[in-house]
């Protein structure tokens, strides 16, 4: 269809509406309206009593504000283990990432040798390896070497999922890093391991932070897994338990809505504080 | 003891690779070999040879799963892709405000699947569902409408979740295609009076349709393959009208024990994926970087 074949004055019309310097603001809120209510909706309902949630039609302001639900789940609810598990996991993967991906890249980047590339887009390929095709195999596995229903089983599988995708983003960060600054640091008799620490790490900073916040982000919203291999509610994460809410009965919706605010908070206040340094991790790991 | 440089990347760079390798082939190769074998948790485990994969075959539940999450990843990428677009085109075009606006069309990806899941339950619910009470407000609809529970309806709304849940991705990606296109282009066709419609149908899409494409493929994978937002939206109801692939995958493994057939369907699932994604990502990949 070329443009040219729409009626003149039609055409006219649309394109005198798109040059409009307000139609992207207004397009954009449009938009935002749709992707944002889910999120105002929420959080209203877990301001409302569990009568008011169960009452038609609904009320778009609480009618009497409050605070009940979220004390029911962080008081009468395994939701404070749930929150310490999500962070425990979500920790623990970023943190191996950093200390262990920022080598591997550093070594594959900085240094590269014979095949180096090549490893990097193994890297890459491993990607496309779906999780689910994962699932059977490693929960086999951990039935035989007794990591089903562990802690270390969740943080393994995270581990083997977002290793790849941080490696790639870090690719990106460090070969963006200036070769000079490392040929004259190792001129000045700085060993290598040296100028990591010392030189490349402070100036990649944000980079890396990002790349651990991503790496957060992606095990904290991890769920059919642990899902599969977690048994106790002692060591389920909040994706898991908020299954908890869903009872023979029907579904607490106020105080499951309170335990997902919760769930959404640390995305939230993530992409609030880095969204920039987070946006051109994800591209640059989605695309590249 | 100075090493060369070259040996020096080597050993920084082999055990992470080494150990991401054993952690990953291994349990692909070990899914190869449970697919052969007779493995359902009640007889001994034996060699079964291809009758897991015929018994795959001949399930009815494997075409139709794999219709579903066809269908299902087609549309929520349509719906991602158009709101993709009029966000990418808008966020790129506007000057004030960009930070805060970039930052708020990206909150969707905050949340995980299964908590999105559970949001647009709560939204789509028949008896106190906000998006009935919007609909009857507005004069739309007469009567509560059980988005969940009627047949095509019920796959809909998980488009409709899905696209909020991807919107962002894709406008991320879009964006950072758009960005790259040099500034000079468009002045160019300002100058030579061209409109915003003229812009977007001569420079930005065919400029673009690389990146278009690579997002419209990866988004399509994620969709196909996850079936997270529908087992806390519907659970593959009604009537199995919503059973994701990935939601029969989990019920031969989980539900039904059935480790050998559920194997089959795991290298069955790699093999869809890679044989049609690799290809596209591929060209769209290559494409690009020639240009």
């Amino acid at each position: 269809m070329k443009i040219g074949t729409f009626p003149r004055k039609f055409r006219r019309g649309i394109g005198r509406i798109l040059d409009w310097e307000g139609t992207p603001y207004v397009a954009i809120i449009l938009v935002l309206c749709y992707l944002l209510f889910p999120f105002y909706w929420i959080l209203i309902t877990s301001f409302k009593s569990i009568g008011e949630v169960f009452t038609w039609p609904p009320s778009l302001i609480p009618q009497d504000f409050t605070l009940s639900p979220y004390a029911f789940s962080l008081i009468y609810t395994p939701v404070p283990t749930f929150l310490a598990n999500s962070v425990i996991y979500s920790l623990s993967v970023a943190m191996f990432i950093v200390a262990v991906g920022s080598i591997t890249t550093y070594g594959l980047t900085i240094y590269s040798y014979r095949g180096s590339n090549k490893i990097s887009l193994a890297f890459f390929a491993t990607r496309m390896i779906p999780p689910q095709c994962l699932w059977l195999p490693l929960f086999i596995l951990y039935k035989k070497i007794g990591l089903l229903d562990t802690r270390p089983g969740v943080i393994i599988f995270s581990i083997i999922l977002a290793y790849p995708l941080c490696v790639w983003i870090l690719k990106g960060i460090f070969d963006a890093f200036p070769r000079e600054l490392i040929d004259s640091a190792s001129i000045d008799g700085c060993s290598r391991l040296g100028i990591l620490y010392r030189i490349v790490m402070p100036v990649i900073a944000p980079g890396i932070a990002a790349t651990a916040i991503i790496a957060f982000l992606w095990t904290w919203g991890d769920f059919m897994f642990p899902f599969l291999i977690l048994d106790s509610e002692s060591l389920k994460p909040l994706t898991v338990g908020v299954y908890y809410f869903e009872g023979e009965e029907g579904v607490m919706w106020n105080a499951l809505c309170a335990t997902m605010v919760l769930a959404l908070v640390p995305g939230v206040a993530f992409f609030f504080i880095a969204q920039k340094h987070i946006i051109r991790g994800l591209a640059a790991g989605a695309i590249k | 003891m100075k090493i060369s440089n070259a040996k020096f990347g080597f050993l920084c760079s082999v055990p992470g690779v080494i150990g991401l390798l054993v952690l990953l082939l291994y349990p692909m190769a070990y899914n190869i070999y449970v697919s052969f074998l007779r493995y359902d948790n009640i007889h001994p485990i034996m060699f079964n040879g291809l009758r897991n994969y015929r018994w795959i075959f001949s399930s009815s539940d494997l075409y139709h799963s794999l219709r579903v999450s066809t269908i299902y990843g087609l549309g929520s990428t349509g719906l991602a892709l158009g709101l993709g677009l009029v966000l990418a085109h808008s966020l790129h075009r506007i000057t004030k405000w960009e930070g805060v606006f970039r930052t708020l069309s990206i909150l969707p990806w905050a949340a995980p699947l299964v908590i999105s899941g559970f949001m647009w339950r709560w939204m789509f619910s028949t008896d106190m569902g906000i998006i009935n009470h919007l609909l009857r407000r507005l004069g739309i609809v007469n009567e509560n409408i059980e988005f969940l529970s009627r047949p095509y309806l019920s796959l809909i709304s998980g488009m409709l979740a899905t696209s909020w849940s991807y919107a962002p991705f894709m406008t991320v990606l879009l964006l950072a295609g758009l960005e790259s296109i040099p500034g000079d282009v468009y002045e160019a066709a300002g100058i030579d009076g061209a409109d915003q419609l003229q812009k977007f149908w001569h420079i930005s899409l065919p400029l673009n349709k690389h990146q278009v494409l690579i997002a419209s493929v990866i988004v399509f994978m994620f969709t196909f393959r996850t079936p997270d937002i529908f087992f806390s939206l519907t659970g593959g109801g009604p009537a199995k009208f919503t059973y994701h692939v990935g939601l029969f995958l989990l019920n031969l493994m989980y539900r039904y024990l059935r480790f050998g057939r559920a194997g089959a369907l795991s290298i069955l699932l790699f093999m869809i994926i890679s044989g049609f994604v690799f290809p596209m990502l591929y060209y769209g990949i290559m494409k690009r970087s020639k240009s």
